[in-house]
């Protein structure tokens, strides 16, 4: 028990009137990777970013519940925290990513200048640390002044989490993180992420279930805003119709 | 349908030729109503005359009209932008609603009526006199509600994207709008402050009560009066036909001064770029 990083209890989120996410509880682990698979529309991606309160970009949520968050032995509510502390400490990267119209190194300076006071040099060594943690470096090395939005789709995905990782976050949510991207890039992806958890708790929201299996500790099963079904071999030894049905079995 | 659409774009290409050829033909035909006028003498000299502007120039007035805008625009910028930032990525929808109405209403005042304003309130009660601070005010009240909305347009046109992706590194707005907002508006931005400042050159009313005279030398101080191309220009007009050529030379001088920073500015962004 003492693991558990992020704690949900009762959760429920509504856009407008809809409920999307109904009446969730469920405890995330420390350095685990967690997956959440589920039919489009299911409430995957909305559990997801309630978990750091991007979900509330749109005005048009509600929420009820809570999410508990472990800081020195202690739960604490998400909603006390401020929501630029909890995005630090919780970091998301969405499916499609999104680069900031400078060079791959600016990109990678936003986080540090915000929240280091590194001086040159060292930040420089700490672009160069975390771009060889992504396995970039090596493709970029000459062209950190260049524009990020020329490089690939694989290449800007690895270049946003590493932008996330110099937050140095508690816990990384990532939003079918390689969705677009070819096997070479999704292997590069998947390795990173077996890397990262010793370090951080991982909830990836995806759709490929050979990544799922892959990577999981734990795969979570959701249906019309619920969990159905989580565990280890959920995959292999389905109980409920839905997710027999998902699984085609 | 095809017709309908053929007709829309018809009708589009002439509202465009149009609109140009306006444009074109006020350019041309004042340059040619200036031509036995302008010439260097009249850039640079005061006006003289036993009916004032009947001789000599308008240097002054270019000189005061340049004081009268940046004025204003100086005034009117940090409120306009300070609070189009505190409405775009700050405020509640409700307040937002409320906001706009007050600030589009307020776009709707008469000038005059900020004339008056600024000449009870400054030039009077708090002693500033007539002089080109008391007009800045009343010009940057008048332009104040065009930057705002013209700010936070520009702020829209910036990335849902972007700023959620800089959001979800829990980097507080302030960096983000200090550092990828105000990169990704700055041509926008520049743009609108540009069109109020030649709104500002072209508006009298605000002026009349308040710092504009119809003659001063080049005031030293924005704490004295000035003339103003405008107010020149009226004083010309007022003396009827005998002065016209000289009043198209001045408004020529005008729109030359506002198409020369629009250039200007430009030349900046695309240099930026």
């Amino acid at each position: 028990m003492n693991n558990v990083n992020v704690k949900i209890e009762n959760l429920s989120v509504s856009y407008d009137d809809k409920k999307v996410i109904d009446n969730i509880n469920y405890s995330f682990y420390r350095n685990e990777i967690t997956c959440i698979i589920g039919a489009s529309g299911c409430g995957k991606t909305t559990l997801l970013k309630t978990i750091n309160r991007s979900i509330e970009y749109d005005e048009n949520v509600k929420t009820s519940g809570n999410i508990l968050l472990e800081e020195n032995g202690h739960f604490k509510n998400i909603y006390d925290i401020s929501e630029e502390v909890l995005r630090k400490r919780v970091g998301i990267v969405s499916q499609n990513p999104v680069v900031f119209p400078f060079s791959i190194y600016k990109n990678l300076l936003y986080p540090l200048d915000y929240y280091t006071k590194l001086n040159k040099e060292e930040k420089k060594e700490k672009v160069i640390s975390v771009l060889k943690k992504v396995e970039l470096y090596d493709e970029v090395k000459d062209n950190l002044d260049k524009y990020a939005d020329n490089l690939s789709g694989g290449q800007k995905q690895r270049l946003c989490i590493a932008r996330t990782l110099l937050t140095e976050p508690e816990v990384l949510l990532l939003d079918e993180p390689c969705s677009a991207l070819d096997i070479k890039n999704q292997d590069v992806i998947e390795k990173l992420l077996l890397q990262l958890k010793n370090e951080i708790t991982i909830i990836i929201v995806t759709h490929n279930i050979k990544e799922a299996e892959k990577l999981k500790d734990k795969i979570i099963f959701m249906d019309a805003g619920k969990i159905i079904e989580d565990g280890v071999d959920i995959i292999k030894n389905p109980k409920s119709v839905a997710l027999k049905d998902f699984l085609n079995y | 349908m095809k017709t309908f659409s053929k007709i829309l774009q018809i009708i589009s290409y002439i509202s465009t030729i149009l609109v140009v050829g306006v444009v074109l033909f006020i350019y041309i035909y004042f340059a040619y109503r200036s031509r036995n006028i302008l010439n260097i003498n009249f850039l640079l000299e005061s006006p003289k005359g036993l009916v004032l502007g009947e001789e000599g120039g308008i240097f002054p007035a270019i000189i005061g009209s340049i004081y009268f805008s940046t004025t204003a625009v100086l005034i009117a910028f940090f409120p306009a932008i300070c609070s189009a930032i505190f409405i775009k990525f700050y405020a509640k929808k409700r307040f937002r609603r409320f906001a706009h109405t007050l600030i589009e209403n307020m776009a709707s005042v008469p000038s005059i009526v900020l004339g008056l304003f600024s000449y009870t309130v400054f030039v009077y009660r708090l002693g500033f006199g007539r002089s080109i601070f008391s007009a800045g005010v009343a010009l940057a009240i008048m332009i104040l509600p065009f930057l705002e909305r013209r700010f936070e347009k520009a702020f829209d046109e910036v990335d849902i994207n972007l700023i959620n992706a800089s959001n979800n590194l829990g980097i507080h707005k302030y960096f983000m709008i200090l550092r990828l907002v105000n990169k990704e508006s700055f041509k926008e931005i520049v743009s609108a402050v540009l069109l109020c400042y030649g709104f500002a050159m072209g508006a009298l009313a605000p002026m009349i009560f308040t710092g504009a005279v119809a003659y001063s030398a080049v005031p030293n101080s924005i704490f004295n009066p000035s003339m103003a191309l405008p107010m020149h220009l009226y004083l010309l007009i007022a003396q009827g036909e005998t002065q016209l050529d000289r009043a198209y030379a001045t408004a020529f001088v005008e729109l030359m001064l506002v198409l020369i920073f629009n250039i200007f500015a430009y030349m900046l962004i695309y240099k930026k770029k």
